[in-house]
């Protein structure tokens, strides 16, 4: 296998590659990535990332390491626990990995074999057909995340977990998937659930009923990891744990801001997107990746002071919500077409949050923290909150999408569009995708729509600026 | 031809058909139409051909040309590509400048285009993936029925009941008419049934847009009268359809074309 | 049946009835058919409920595409639908509209109506397992029901009319229970298309005379047998609207009788009575959310498989049809197991059906239900 030149796009120094040759071997032949796909994610690479950034090519590095770590997970670990997305648990479990540095804590489905097999070397066909075979059939709109989490484990592609953690307080998927699979192969599961039930109009004053109810289910959670992984995650690990989550939430909180306040938009946002899956996540190579987004940020920033960039100055700017996550190449088509997009996050820190510093230190402030983000919570906060981000990103227009398969993200966009109109007089369009599948919904697809909304922005500017 | 006129053309590739527009000074010089076969490259030429011919012009004669339509990234000799959105809304708005909505039925796709004073599109609502709603959907159900294409929206016309007819897939729809007929209706309600959910398939889908008059109706289908008459009836509105409704893209972005020379030769 | 004569005149005139004490000032209380609104609240409060429970018409699919993306349950998606047609009349006089969260498919239900209707939404979580907090989650649900109905209302809601409400309550239950154990029978005395629609009216009709013909057609009732079929089968899954009667009109039009049905919405859940002694609200909960068979987005989800299995055995039937609504995800991923769980544990064969409320389903679906009824026949092993 030729993999020197994929890794050397990954940031991987020579002797790194020889020193990690028999894992990436032994990882490549368990997910069946041979030299056809090798040369595929070098393409897919060099076309959709900014390899001239030392840190982007770092932080690929970072995502083939997990996909590397995944791979071996049952021989390099004592014990496996999965937990995937949405994520806030994961907090937990990077506390966790502190007490129990024998224990593998991953998030397979929804972050890395999305990101890794399916972004980068866009082989997740196979997992997500597997998927569709084991309960989560094609045509009935299930998650393509959580069709590749039961696709990966029902195909044998990674180990059967000691215990997977369940978050159902959003939206049903995952706990009826992880349901699923404790009914046909009895893998335990615990649940993080929760009530979106806030009234109308209610957001963002959210009072503390719901918050309180997760964090009570939290607790439970935390109980059940300890008795799995036979250790406790005492208090000090906890709070290393929430330190190491701000920490990179941090970083890419200056890099967000960097590339969303520069005019002309400094590099493709498919690397914040890349940044993006690493907060709540339980990386195998946490300070790496901190590293990487620093790096990073000090590169963005100087193309930022010599005012170069990837967009022309003055491109409309769109705030593109919920981007179409598996596909850079997505995000890459709407740069083409010539919008620049400040920000590509429905949940990230609201304009009040970001004023503030706030420690995230106990579940009930994290959970708060997440509710704080409009979506999460109900529509009206939904809508309200993006018109809030158009606002506070100063942006021409709005793009809306919603993944398909996507209950909770599926019930705002048509109601945010009458109402962002209405409020803010700029242009808004509703686009359906899927986040995390481009069978159904590739860049090629969606490109008339985007075009005729660029050029749409670019007639508007041109009237209003003469 | 005067000397010193320069012609431009406007090629617009569409899932079903193609077509080119050929002007000068604005005015339509010679257009053509034919259905898009298995290369794009190869239809785009021979439809700008066929124009040319017409006016005893070569390729060489076109000082710049947009593509446009599905198949306008494309499309070899062509200086620029724009969505056919934006060329509906040039060429209705160069036709007729009150117009502020466009619904426009195609092959594969429905679209309804809403147009701001000056003639700019300033919203849009297009179909996601699915035939129901559009021509080829019509085209199916008039091989199921065993009747052409251009039949259908005459006969649609003679109905006193149209059917109702439910399904949002066309596939399914086939077998909705097969089960249709066996409890015996007649063939016109069925025709009228199939209209009127191809019409009410776009009106719910442009909703958000909103139907502000006046409202043209562009695009292959619009010939069709059945579909013309339910629309009407659906819109409560007249809906304006020209001589020629299917060209209106080609037609935009041959305006596009000119203005784009325009600009490059004061610049 | 004398009584369901009654209940039919009853019925017709119910909707004038509606309209008129509206017109008094009495205010007519909606609420989203998931079986978690205590209506007693409600009566208690001196308004009435009314359940909106409509579904089968595509209409009202088609109109709400204007609202929704389609990706959501059709029988939710409907929802928006009817009230924009402004065609159902039950939906046209509700002042507020009491939408208990079951999961993001109903939570569509009020947003959708929250933001394009002029109609009040309120809300309270149903939590997806049974534990303690889940079970005190509910209950303070229960405590903002009644506050919000008191404020809406501007009445009180006493203990002592809240309890005689209740007391209706369980012998409404306990009449639907008895005529439900008739259809044990050999040859039930009532119809699954009977059942269905009864079990709906109770959604509408005024609960006294409900309660005075159910009790009626339980006496008219005893003892005496139907037709008899070709197969009992048992219907379950998501939701089983007043309106759409296909699969239990094309499966007992095929010669099957349909004997027992467990829905998480549009069928009334009457298996459990209200216990009056200690504080009443916990009592409710205890009813409604405690002892309540859960729907399929339950944690964990055996409670439900065995309680279906359960009602097949008591039922001696011959066969499940497992009908749900396109895009209920929940429903959708449990029957690939409940398939699997049924068929080893009981023998019985399973039926998936899935519908979006499209007319072009009922020629497959009579084929596929007519040759249903035949195979499994006598096919319990």
């Amino acid at each position: 296998m030729k993999y020197a030149e994929l890794f050397r796009l990954c940031g991987f120094e020579p002797a790194e590659i020889e020193k990690e040759s028999p894992r990436i071997e032994k990882a490549f032949r368990k997910f069946g990535i041979g030299d056809e796909d090798i040369k595929r994610a070098e393409g897919r690479i060099k076309e959709y990332y900014d390899v001239e950034l030392m840190g982007v090519r770092k932080l690929l590095g970072v995502w083939m390491k997990e996909l590397i770590a995944l791979a071996l997970c049952r021989e390099e670990h004592r014990k496996v626990v999965y937990s995937e997305w949405p994520g806030v648990q994961n907090i937990l479990l990077m506390g966790a990995m502190h007490a129990a540095p024998d224990v593998y804590f991953g998030t397979p489905g929804s972050q890395t074999l999305n990101l890794v097999m399916g972004g980068i070397f866009d082989k997740l066909r196979p997992i997500l057909e597997a998927g569709e075979e084991t309960g989560l059939p094609a045509g009935s709109a299930h998650c393509a995340l959580w069709q590749t989490h039961v696709g990966a484990i029902a195909k044998g592609l990674i180990p059967k977990p000691d215990l997977m953690i369940s978050a159902g307080w959003y939206c049903d998927q995952p706990a009826e998937a992880d349901q699923l699979l404790h009914e046909l192969y009895g893998i335990p599961v615990v649940y993080l659930d929760g009530c979106l039930d806030w009234q109308w109009g209610e957001w963002p004053n959210i009072g503390t009923r719901q918050i309180k109810y997760v964090a009570g289910k939290w607790a439970k959670v935390k109980q059940k990891v300890e008795e799995v992984i036979g250790r406790e995650i005492p208090f000090e690990a906890e709070r290393q744990g929430l330190r190491d989550n701000a920490k990179l939430f941090y970083n890419f909180n200056t890099l967000v801001e960097l590339v969303g306040k520069a005019d002309p938009q400094p590099v493709s946002q498919t690397v914040t997107d890349l940044v993006y899956w690493m907060s709540y996540t339980p990386l195998q190579n946490r300070e790496e990746a901190n590293e990487a987004v620093t790096l990073l940020c000090k590169e963005v920033k100087q193309r930022v002071d010599q005012g170069k960039g990837v967009l022309p100055k003055g491109a409309p700017r769109v705030y593109f919500g919920l981007r179409i996550a598996v596909d850079p190449g997505i995000l890459r088509m709407v740069e083409d077409v010539g919008l620049s997009m400040p920000i590509i996050f429905v949940d990230w820190l609201t304009p009040q949050e970001r004023q503030k510093t706030s420690s995230v230190a106990t579940p009930e402030k994290v959970m708060e923290g997440l509710f704080r983000r409009g979506c999460l919570c109900s529509a009206s906060g939904a809508i309200d909150y993006f018109a809030e981000y158009c606002k506070a990103w100063n942006v021409d227009g709005a793009i809306l999408c919603y993944p398909y398969s996507c209950r909770p993200y599926t019930i705002p966009p048509l109601m945010a569009k009458k109402a962002i109109k209405e409020r803010l007089g700029i242009p808004v369009m509703v686009l359906e995708g899927d986040a995390y599948d481009t069978r159904q919904y590739s860049a090629g697809a969606l490109r008339t729509r985007v075009e005729t909304f660029a050029e749409l922005l670019k007639a508007r500017k041109a009237a209003t600026a003469a | 031809m005067e000397r010193g006129d320069v012609a431009v053309a406007g090629v617009d590739v569409g899932a079903a058909t193609a077509k080119t527009v050929i002007i000068c000074d604005g005015r339509v010089l010679a257009y053509s139409i034919m259905p898009t076969g298995h290369s794009v490259p190869r239809t785009a030429e021979t439809v700008t051909k066929q124009a040319l011919d017409k006016v005893g012009l070569s390729l060489a004669d076109l000082r710049y040309i947009i593509s446009t339509g599905y198949g306008r990234n494309s499309v070899p000799f062509a200086n620029k590509a724009v969505t056919e959105i934006i060329c509906h809304g040039k060429g209705a708005y160069h036709l007729r400048p009150a117009v502020r909505t466009i619904v426009d039925i195609g092959g594969q796709d429905s679209k309804v285009i809403g147009l701001g004073e000056n003639g700019n599109v300033t919203d849009f609502a297009m179909n996601d993936k699915c035939a129901a709603g559009t021509g080829r959907f019509l085209e199916v159900m008039a091989q199921v029925l065993d009747l052409s294409i251009e039949e259908m929206g005459p006969v649609s016309l003679t109905s006193k009941a149209p059917c109702q007819i439910s399904s949002t897939c066309t596939i399914f729809a086939e077998s909705e008419m097969v089960s249709l007929r066996a409890e015996g209706r007649s063939r016109e309600d069925l025709v009228a049934g199939i209209h009127r959910s191809v019409v009410s398939r776009v009106a719910v889908m442009g909703r958000s847009v909103g139907f502000r008059r006046e409202v043209m109706f562009t695009g292959g289908v619009a010939k069709n009268v059945g579909v013309r008459k339910f629309l009407e009836d659906e819109l409560g509105m007249e809906v304006i359809v020209t001589e020629e409704p299917q060209i209106m893209g080609a037609l935009g972005a041959a305006l596009l074309a000119g203005a784009e020379l325009n600009a490059s030769l004061t610049s | 049946m004398e009584a369901m004569r009654t209940l039919q005149d009853h019925l017709d005139r119910r909707v004038g009835e509606l309209q008129r004490l509206k017109k008094e000032g009495v205010k007519i209380i909606g609420y989203a058919p998931g079986g978690y609104m205590p209506e007693d609240l409600v009566y208690a409060a001196g308004a009435v409920p009314v359940g909106l429970v409509r579904g089968g018409d595509h209409e009202a699919v088609a109109e709400s595409a204007a609202y929704l993306p389609r990706f959501l349950d059709t029988f939710c998606r409907s929802q928006i639908g009817y009230k924009m047609l402004g065609e159902e009349p039950l939906y046209e006089m509700v002042d507020l509209f009491v939408v208990p969260v079951t999961d993001n498919n109903m939570r569509a239900v009020a947003e959708s109506w929250s933001f394009y209707t002029g109609v009040e939404v309120f809300r309270f979580g149903v939590p997806h397992d049974k534990e303690d907090d889940a079970y005190q989650y509910y209950l303070e649900g229960l405590r903002m029901l009644r506050d919000k109905l008191e404020r809406f209302t501007g009445n009180k809601i006493e203990d002592s009319r809240l309890k005689d409400s209740i007391r209706l309550s369980n012998r409404m239950w306990e009449s639907l229970e008895k005529l439900s154990l008739l259809r044990k029978s050999a040859r039930p005395p009532v119809s699954g298309a009977e059942f269905a629609r009864l079990n709906h009216a109770s959604f509408y009709a005024d609960k006294p005379a409900l309660v005075n013909i159910l009790e009626s057609l339980c006496a008219e009732l005893k003892g005496k047998e139907g037709p008899g079929a070709k197969s009992r089968v048992l219907v379950t899954g998501s939701t089983l609207a007043m309106g759409d009667y296909k699969i239990v009109d094309l499966t007992e039009g095929a010669g099957g009788a349909v004997v027992i049905e467990e829905f998480a919405e549009g069928m009334r859940h009457y298996w459990q009575r209200v216990n009056l002694e200690g504080a009443v609200l916990e009592a409710l909960a205890d009813r409604y959310f405690r002892r309540r068979v859960p729907p399929a987005w339950f944690r964990p989800s055996r409670e439900r498989i065995d309680f279906v299995m359960k009602l097949a055995r008591e039922y001696a039937v011959d066969g499940i049809i497992w009908y749900q609504l396109m895009y209920r995800d929940g429903y959708d991923i449990q029957s690939f197991y409940f398939e699997k769980i049924v068929e080893k544990e009981t023998g019985l064969r399973v039926l998936k059906v899935q519908s979006d409320y499209d007319r072009s389903e009922i020629g497959p679906l009579r084929t596929r239900l007519e040759t249903f009824v035949e195979t499994v026949k006598g096919g319990r092993k």
